[in-house]
């Protein structure tokens, strides 16, 4: 067997060898594009500068304004409780909580009751019917009394001093409109699929977004863990229909001139699907979401003849399009194209490729736990190796789908994450 | 068969035997003349303030002065509580049957009636009497002690055997408590006495309804109301909740209204159809005072009594029970058999322990445990009873089911036989540990063992 490696990879090799750069350039044009100069130039580059600056600090310096968790949830019995438990152990505990349930139909209202009976929680809200969660997050924002909101979702958890270091931004930069916290698996140890998430959460928003951040290119603040300014918050109208709400309140939020960060050590746990199935349906909605924000609702920050564009919002999009949409749709045709073209050798090449990219990605790993210090995440290294393939091969054709069935069939305003009732309202706009 | 009470010298024996020396009934009983004898086929009746005026032969009417045991009573005047206590020892007043006219106004220093006299005359009287029949017949099945008694406990159970039904109480404005037992006018230990007759299964609580009461003062006469869960401000309202679906702005309906119609404060559009292009998902509680709104408003108390004011968590809910004479209560009635209380049976059985395992030559001894309320915040007496309630649940969990528990809120006494102190001593950590993490308010719990020298000393110096 293991000569049978050794002998493929020397042909590889020699294949290798013998082309020219035009040649190489043309077969790898596609890894060298997407991967190599977009994301792991970019993701060392960024880890080296993080590392030599450590920027992390105790404390708030001066004094916030009012603070205001918001939290809305649907069916949230499980998870609401240890949620709330955990903001209130937090080293900056000086906010209230807004709970909203969002037409649960378990213990969840009762559950926020009893928190705020214990005095855990400050208003605890009731919806009878689903709304979806942008309206949910507006009317707990209209009943907030904080200045500053943080978002945070249900099935989050968080280290000791999340918000403090979500917070610490607005102290340091009045003109901050959003901040963006860092958010990493709960869940890893419970199957292959989670730990491969981990792993993706950990190169991709520890990382990704320290990276965005130093280019002033954080484009979404997630739904899960991020806090915002009340004047920007109202300025805009709070959130608007539809899903991907993160991502589109963030864009909006830009597109009007205000500025977004990352904080990198605002460290919050959330729970990744835990099975392929479960995983395959979140990301449909997220790269249909994705689509639909970006392509349908602000496919005007493209174009320069536009009163809206402005050249940091167009960079976003444009990256959006050239290294994520193109290498997407064309993968495919590349992998059809490499094994029509160069036959037995097509695959050669292909096994080369994720080499490649096993290196790149232990390379990228390793600076992302650096940058965040967990070394508990050094545990997600035995999964590595598969990491490329899962991201290469089977998140990429799904993301493929998901894009064709969104630009063909408009699949987004089937999805239940906004209820039937306003999803008719999710228009392009 | 009722015999009038000649032999003063032993009815005061037996009084003084029942619970020591009575001087209203030693007094009451020097009035009676020395060969007072009636027949007993005739109704003795007393006059209360003044003697009947009857003719008839069936009727003896007797006064005050006479010291002689009535049949019945018979108002002649007001039927004050103050007349009826001038007449007759508080025993005997509380257990003979009353006729008089029904106070339909209420008034608070009347008598209870138990016969109405409906008219006046000779023949309103017989009515009555003859309505009243098998009361006195009862009341004369009554062993005499009991009718002297100073027991409230035996006085109650004598009151109902005689008038055959129970003690229901009554709800009324005119109390702080709001209900009161109209037998509580004759027998003013009432509530008390019905308690400990209740436990030891001589009286059947019925039960009648709640009372929420001021954790202060006790009174029932509270105003509750929604409070704002955030300034504690009664001036709070229900509002409905607008969800406009084409923005997704959620807020109160005020933000949205405008005039008679409903515009969207975000995208400025008319909310014309309900369902369509609007719905209203719930109802807040706000606040006027504060704008804090919440679907869950705090209820708060004012008591009208004491004029404290809480949350209603901190109220009181007490069972409002009405009494039954149980088959053993009725017995117990006419044997006149002397009813030991709480403290002396608990003592005694105590004692029984301590001989028996004195007798035996056995090691012994007793675990004591007091619950203390935490001193973390008000908590409620519900709560608090609750809690001792689980305790004593958990406590006998800990022991086998042979251990013997002493029960006195807050004090438990575990009765250990065989167990020498130090061994229960190392096991107190794990009895806590059994016992502590279950009890939610986290009141303080004091552990003591007692090995049998320790405890006999104690006991002997007490």
């Amino acid at each position: 067997m293991m000569s049978l490696i050794s002998g493929e990879l020397s042909a590889a090799w020699t294949l290798l060898a013998e082309q020219s750069w035009a040649s190489l350039l043309l077969m790898f044009w596609l890894t060298v594009l997407a991967e190599l100069t977009r994301y792991s130039l970019g993701l060392q580059a960024t880890a080296a500068a993080l590392l030599l600056r450590n920027d992390r600090r105790k404390g708030i310096p001066v004094p916030l304004p009012k603070v205001s968790v918001l939290l809305v949830g649907h069916n949230e019995e499980g998870s609401i409780a240890k949620c709330v438990r955990s903001l209130r152990r937090q080293s900056f505990h000086d906010f209230e909580i807004v709970c909203v349930d969002d037409g649960s139909s378990d213990r969840t209202f009762e559950i926020m009751c009893a928190l705020r009976r214990e005095g855990l929680v400050d208003t605890a809200i009731r919806l009878e019917l689903r709304g979806g969660k942008a309206p949910g997050i507006n009317l707990a924002a209209r009943i907030a009394h904080g200045d500053l909101f943080v978002v945070v979702d249900c099935d989050c958890s968080f280290d000791d001093d999340a918000i403090e270091q979500l917070l610490q931004p607005f102290a340091l930069d009045r003109g901050l409109a959003a901040v963006s916290g860092n958010l990493l698996v709960r869940n890893a140890a419970v199957s292959l699929v989670a730990s491969l998430q981990a792993i993706e959460y950990l190169v991709s928003i520890a990382l990704g977004k320290a990276y965005a951040h130093a280019i002033d290119q954080v484009c979404c603040v997630s739904g899960a863990f991020g806090a915002f300014r009340r004047d920007a918050w109202e300025q805009i109208g709070g959130m608007d229909v539809g899903g991907g709400e993160d991502l589109d309140f963030t864009i909006r939020l830009r597109a009007r001139g205000y500025r977004v960060a990352f904080a990198r050590h605002s460290i919050c746990y959330t729970d990744a699907p835990a099975t392929l199935f479960a995983l395959l349906r979140q990301r449909h909605r997220w790269d249909r979401d994705a689509f639909w924000v970006r392509l349908r609702k602000h496919w005007r920050l493209f174009l320069p003849n536009r009163q809206i564009f402005r050249w940091r919002e167009a960079v976003h999009q444009w990256d959006f399009v050239l290294f994520n949409m193109l290498p997407t749709i064309t993968f495919p045709f590349y992998v059809v194209w490499l094994l029509a073209h160069s036959g037995r050798d097509g695959v050669t090449i292909l096994i080369a490729v994720a080499l490649v990219l096993l290196a790149l990605d232990l390379v990228v790993f390793i600076s992302a736990v650096l940058v965040t210090g967990k070394w508990s995440q050094m545990r997600l290294l035995p999964f590595l190796p598969l990491f490329s393939l899962h991201q290469s091969w089977l998140m990429r054709c799904d993301r493929c789908y998901a894009y064709a069935t969104e630009w063909i069939l408009s699949r987004s305003r089937l999805d239940n994450y906004v209820p039937e009732k306003a999803r008719a309202w999710t228009v392009w706009r | 068969m009722r015999r009038i009470v000649d032999t003063s010298e032993a009815l005061a024996n037996q009084v003084s035997d029942d619970r020591g020396s009575d001087n209203e009934i030693l007094q009451w009983l020097a009035r009676a003349p020395d060969q007072t004898a009636c027949s007993v086929d005739k109704l003795r009746v007393l006059g209360v303030p003044r003697p009947i005026g009857s003719q008839s032969e069936d009727v003896i009417a007797i006064s005050a002065t006479d010291g002689i045991v009535p049949d019945v009573v018979a108002f002649t005047g007001m039927g004050t509580i103050s007349e009826m206590r001038a007449s007759l020892p508080s025993s005997l007043a509380a257990i003979v049957p009353v006729i008089g006219a029904i106070d339909r106004d209420g008034h608070a220093n009347r008598w209870p009636v138990d016969i109405a006299l409906e008219g006046s005359g000779e023949k309103a009287l017989v009515r009555a009497l003859s309505e009243a029949r098998d009361f006195i017949a009862r009341m004369r099945s009554l062993p005499e002690h009991v009718l002297f008694s100073s027991d409230p406990k035996l006085t109650l159970l004598a009151r109902l055997a005689v008038r055959d039904r129970g003690a229901a109480p009554r709800r009324t404005a005119m109390c702080a408590e709001t209900f009161t037992y109209p037998d509580a006018a004759a027998l003013p230990e009432l509530t008390t006495a019905a308690e400990e007759l209740a436990e030891r299964g001589l009286l059947e609580r019925r039960f009648f309804d709640v009372v929420t009461s001021c954790p202060g003062c006790r009174s029932g006469r509270l105003s509750v109301r929604e409070l704002c869960g955030s300034c504690g401000s009664a001036n709070v309202a229900e509002e409905a909740i607008i969800h406009h679906y084409r923005c997704a702005r959620e807020a109160a309906e005020r933000e949205f209204r405008s005039g008679t119609a409903l515009v969207c404060p975000k995208c400025r559009l008319h909310l014309e159809h309900f369902g369509v292009d609007y719905d209203k998902p719930g109802i807040v509680i706000a606040c006027r005072e504060c704008n804090h709104m919440s679907s869950e408003a705090s209820v708060g108390y004012v008591c009208l009594e004491c004029g404290s004011a809480g949350s209603t968590e901190l109220t009181e809910a007490r069972f409002i029970w009405a009494y039954h004479l149980s088959p053993t209560g009725l017995t117990h009635a006419f044997s006149g058999q002397t009813i030991t209380d709480d403290d002396r049976a608990r003592t005694s059985r105590l004692q029984r322990f301590v001989e028996h395992q004195t007798k035996g030559g056995r090691t012994f001894c007793v675990l004591a445990a007091k619950l203390q309320p935490s001193s973390k915040g008000q908590q409620s007496s519900r709560r608090w009873e609750e809690t001792c309630r689980l305790f004593a649940r958990l406590l006998r969990e800990v022991f086998i089911s042979e251990v013997e528990i002493i029960e006195r809120p807050p004090l438990y006494v575990a009765l250990l036989a065989g167990e020498r102190p130090e061994d229960v001593r190392k096991a107190l950590p794990e009895i806590r540990e059994a016992i502590e993490p279950h009890l939610a308010i986290g009141p303080r719990l004091d552990l003591a063992v007692y090995g049998s020298d320790d405890f006999l000393q104690i006991v002997t110096s007490r």
